[in-house]
């Protein structure tokens, strides 16, 4: 039988589907019997869901425009640098 | 009608065209990717004048390195480590704040491997609940005190979406010790909003 421990060092892989079938069978079963590893579970894929979320935006164009410039003439300044 | 390679040439074709001095291929690269990279940047440092010095140190290591990229693998795989690395230099040329200990901030475990704390659900709070500006801060400041190595794999996994062979060969590290990294990283930010949230349900 799995235990809590050993579940928790497998959710990445069975969250990405990538565990042997018997192992994510065992982990399944232990899931439906044990509450705190089910809340763990969906607490864990909430937390990578709420990283991604908080990313930063895109480049400002301003910035896009300062940094073509920034290089434009740096690169002319030493030409093969 | 010009066909889309003409249009778009691909990046091994700028890649060719820049190692032969042409100045357009290496615009296009940037115009390319400077998105991209700024966002890794920012991601990684979360402040913007970092973030736009490390955009201007890659693309100038572009410039004076691109005869060093032998092609092997994708130029984005390699512009990406290129990346990473002046963002990762970044990082650990700050006079740190402290580093969040990942070996700490773990679940708890029994002798016999149970949980040795309740483990609360609170991943079905509503939406603005759940990313309120509090808790955005919360996390972020997580993220921000992960340790650098840490932080990258978070970045390129979790916020890039790149797949974990990616990671491990823009890091130069094994697939597995990615996966080690990003699950222990994700158990101590996890953990961190755990604190968050069961602090607000003891107030509440």
């Amino acid at each position: 039988m799995m235990s809590c421990k050993e579940l928790v060092n497998l959710m990445a892989d069975y969250l990405e589907g990538q565990l042997d079938p018997g192992v994510a069978r065992d982990l399944d079963q232990h899931l439906a019997d044990c509450p705190p590893c089910l809340n763990f579970l969906k607490t864990y894929r909430v937390t990578t869901r709420l990283i991604r979320e908080i990313a930063c935006e895109d480049i400002p164009p301003e910035l896009e425009e300062r940094l073509q410039k920034f290089l434009r003439e740096r690169l002319e300044r030493a030409p093969g640098q | 009608m010009t066909t889309r390679a003409e249009t778009h040439p691909g990046d091994a074709e700028l890649v060719e065209r820049l190692k032969r001095g042409d100045d357009a291929a290496f615009t296009a690269l940037l115009q390319r990717y400077q998105g991209k990279v700024y966002r890794l940047a920012m991601n990684m440092t979360r402040n913007p004048q970092d973030a736009e010095e490390v955009t201007q140190d890659v693309f100038l290591a572009v410039h004076r390195k691109i005869g060093d990229f032998d092609g092997r693998a994708a130029f984005s795989t390699w512009l990406y480590r290129v990346a990473s690395n002046a963002a990762l230099m970044k990082l650990r040329g700050r006079r740190g704040g402290p580093h969040l200990s990942i070996e700490e901030e773990r679940p708890a475990f029994a002798p016999d491997g149970h949980h040795a704390r309740p483990v609360a659900d609170w991943s079905e709070l509503p939406e603005d609940r759940l990313l309120s500006a509090e808790r955005r801060r919360v996390l972020e400041q997580a993220i921000e005190t992960l340790p650098p190595d840490s932080k990258a794999v978070v970045v390129l996994r979790d916020i890039e979406g790149l797949s974990t062979q990616e990671v491990a060969e823009i890091l130069g590290a094994t697939v597995l010790a990615v996966k080690s990294r990003l699950h222990r990283a994700r158990l101590a930010l996890r953990e961190r909003l755990a604190t968050y949230f069961e602090a607000r349900r003891a107030r509440a």
